[in-house]
């Protein structure tokens, strides 16, 4: 945390530019992320916060190269340590899956194989990247389980997953991720599926990670809590588009965005649960697909003004390293110009 | 397990025991085998001291008591035809028939299981649905007809093959790729589904976020989670196998169990019919057992013994 200054002139380890996934449906083309640009610098915890179906994961599995087969990526560059993952072969892709970017996911006992023992799993993991005899592999893998605070690790070796709690297994999961100390570590949702009590462990356990092996972490969650415990940095997710990026305290003391406003408001507070009922944000994200014009956030939005209707927002450079899409950080005068243009802008986007 | 498989011999025995009953009983109500071993012109008193030399003037339920005790120590008498013991007939016969079931079954293994995860993993693409339509027309396709096809493609118009008799390798390629050819459609369809289902599965991305190669993950998870199904697909087509190679081994001239079942029920030769029956009652439920134990060793959730 204290060399954080430190590493921001740095270029960042990861630095993802303009990326759009798109879909292929029945109902035509769907865009899931909608030219996303995020940095995660070296050492830092960058989160992503967003309601469910904002992206989030498909921007991972995106970043990672895994969308299922009907998503693609358009357009945009990931660069990692600058180079572009998407232009790489696949044979070269699949040596840096696990060894430089590693990824934990939301449940983590289906993530197993159920036929295979854990030992089994783990071995092979670490043969694929460092080859070497079972013997010896085995005996890593008993220690990157008792390093991710599984006590007995040489007994779990031998169990098969379903055996385990999802605590365990998320523990497991965490150990295969580590496996060979990866630069990045890509964390969806990994706390989601997990007990209260469990939640805390997991989330020591990565921050551990980071400071021991000094490994970046890209955390996804729709979970404030989370991000105000363990982000450095936080990017808000809505409709396939980053709207807010910032500083994770300044996110918290002043929002820029509605939607992030409104987000932080529908979050429960101690001091005034009981009293109050929890304010909500009406209606949905749209359905990719079904984006609305202009704002995809004006339908919810209460602040809605002519403008948000006819025009996507720009980004405003609020702050170094912070900024929002949203027309109430534009200039009148600017409001006023794009609101001229939307004529044939409009027919554009349709 | 020991328990189990006990118990599960102890049902099979029950099973071969049920079957015999029904076999004794259709054959007694189908023909008199005493006025098919005599001549048409053949007096009543001779049909009648035939009959009390044969032991079937006694009743019905004497002789069932009898026949089973004598089934037990594998006694099925005579056959009426050659007069040697029926289950030695059927003994020497056993081989021809397993060497032609095992490979049938195999070469469908071989061709069927990577074909359904190619059309998985290329699902609705051209490559899947020639697949899908192969093995459809496959399925719906009688054994005698693609024995008679193949006979008459690679026996007859491109002679590369013996059409009939056995002993040599290539006696084997027609009749095995008969039965073969039908197992295929079947193991293709259950492979493609199963491994459609599996590969949706979380564990396959979180796999290949590893890095672990494509090789990797389909031959040894994907396949393996996959394998259920598919073993299950192999067990009930066992039957089609041993039904299949009835008429499959009359056609090719094939000196298997499955002929000598049809030329003994022709001829009314209980004994032999009766024997046949029985080793192949005794085949299936022995290979049934085998599967089922084997699915434990497919999956450890599987605990077959525990139920």
């Amino acid at each position: 945390m204290s060399d954080k200054n430190a590493t921001i002139d740095d270029t960042p380890l990861l630095s993802v530019r303009d990326l759009s996934t798109v879909f292929r449906t029945d109902r035509g083309p769907v865009y899931a992320v909608n030219g996303v640009s995020i940095d995660v610098p070296r050492g830092e915890i960058v989160g992503i916060i967003g309601e469910s179906g904002s992206g989030k994961s498909q921007l991972c599995l995106s970043v990672m190269r895994l969308l299922a087969e009907s998503g693609r990526v358009t357009s945009g560059s990931v660069l990692l340590n600058g180079r572009d993952l998407l232009c790489l072969a696949d044979r070269e892709m699949r040596a840096v899956r696990g060894e430089e970017i590693a990824m934990i996911f939301q449940e983590p006992s289906v993530g197993l194989d159920p036929l295979f023992t854990v030992g089994q799993q783990l071995v092979e993991t670490i043969r694929r990247h460092r080859p070497q005899p079972v013997r010896l592999a085995r005996e890593h893998a008993a220690q990157l389980l008792a390093s991710v605070g599984i006590a007995r690790p040489t007994m779990i070796l031998d169990e098969y997953p379903q055996k385990l709690s999802g605590g365990m297994c998320q523990r497991v999961m965490i150990a295969l991720a580590l496996s060979c100390e990866p630069q990045l570590l890509i964390a969806d949702e990994p706390t989601t599926a997990l007990d209260v009590t469990v939640q805390a462990q997991i989330l020591d356990l990565l921050l551990k990670a980071r400071d021991d092996h000094g490994s970046s972490i890209l955390f996804v969650t729709h979970d404030l809590g989370v991000i105000a415990e363990i982000c450095d940095h936080v990017a808000v997710m809505y409709a396939g588009q980053i709207v807010e990026r910032s500083p994770v305290d300044q996110l918290f003391d002043a929002p820029q965005h509605p939607y992030t406003r409104a987000l932080l408001r529908s979050r429960p507070l101690l001091s005034d649960a009981r009293v109050h009922p929890l304010p909500t944000i009406p209606g949905q994200v749209p359905r990719p697909g079904e984006q609305p014009q202009g704002c995809p956030f004006h339908p919810r939005c209460p602040d809605a003004m002519s403008i948000c209707h006819m025009a996507p927002p720009p980004v405003h450079r609020v702050a170094p390293r912070r900024d929002a899409r949203c027309w109430l950080l534009e200039s009148e005068a600017d409001r006023a110009q794009a609101s001229e243009g939307t004529a044939y802008e409009g027919e554009n986007n349709e | 397990m020991i328990a189990y498989v006990l118990r599960r011999i102890v049902q099979g025995l029950i099973a071969v025991i049920i079957v015999l009953s029904i076999v004794f009983l259709v054959l007694n109500l189908s023909g008199d085998p005493v006025r098919l071993m005599l001549p048409p012109t053949a007096s009543d008193e001779s049909v009648a001291e035939m009959r009390t030399l044969m032991g079937l003037d006694r009743p019905l339920p004497v002789r069932y008591v009898a026949f089973l005790q004598r089934s037990a120590v594998l006694d099925f008498g005579r056959s009426i035809q050659t007069r040697r013991p029926a289950i030695s007939m059927v003994q020497e016969r056993l081989p021809a028939t397993v060497q032609l079931s095992v490979t049938a079954l195999f070469v469908a293994t071989l061709i069927g299981v990577p074909l359904g995860m190619i059309a998985a993993l290329r699902r609705g693409t051209w490559v899947d649905r020639v697949a899908v339509l192969t093995s459809m027309v496959g399925q719906s396709t009688p054994v005698f007809w693609i024995a008679l096809l193949l006979i008459f493609v690679f026996g007859v118009a491109f002679p590369i093959l013996p059409p009939s008799g056995f002993g040599r390798p290539a006696h084997l390629v027609l009749p095995s790729a008969s039965i073969a050819l039908f197992l295929v459609a079947g193991i293709t369809r259950i492979t493609r589904t199963s491994t459609i289902d599996v590969l949706s599965r979380p564990f396959v991305t979180v796999f290949r976020s590893r890095g672990l190669s494509e090789r990797l993950i389909l031959g040894k998870h994907v396949l393996r989670n996959a394998a259920v199904p598919i073993v299950t697909e192999i067990g009930l087509q066992l039957r089609f196998v041993i039904g299949g190679s009835v008429v499959v081994e009359s056609i090719f001239g094939w000196p298997g169990i499955g002929q000598l079942l049809t030329r003994a029920a022709f001829g009314r030769d209980f004994p032999v019919v009766v024997a046949a029956v029985f080793v192949i009652a005794l085949c299936i439920i022995a290979v049934n057992l085998l599967l089922d134990l084997l699915y434990s060793v497919i999956d450890p959730r599987i605990k077959v013994w525990a139920r």
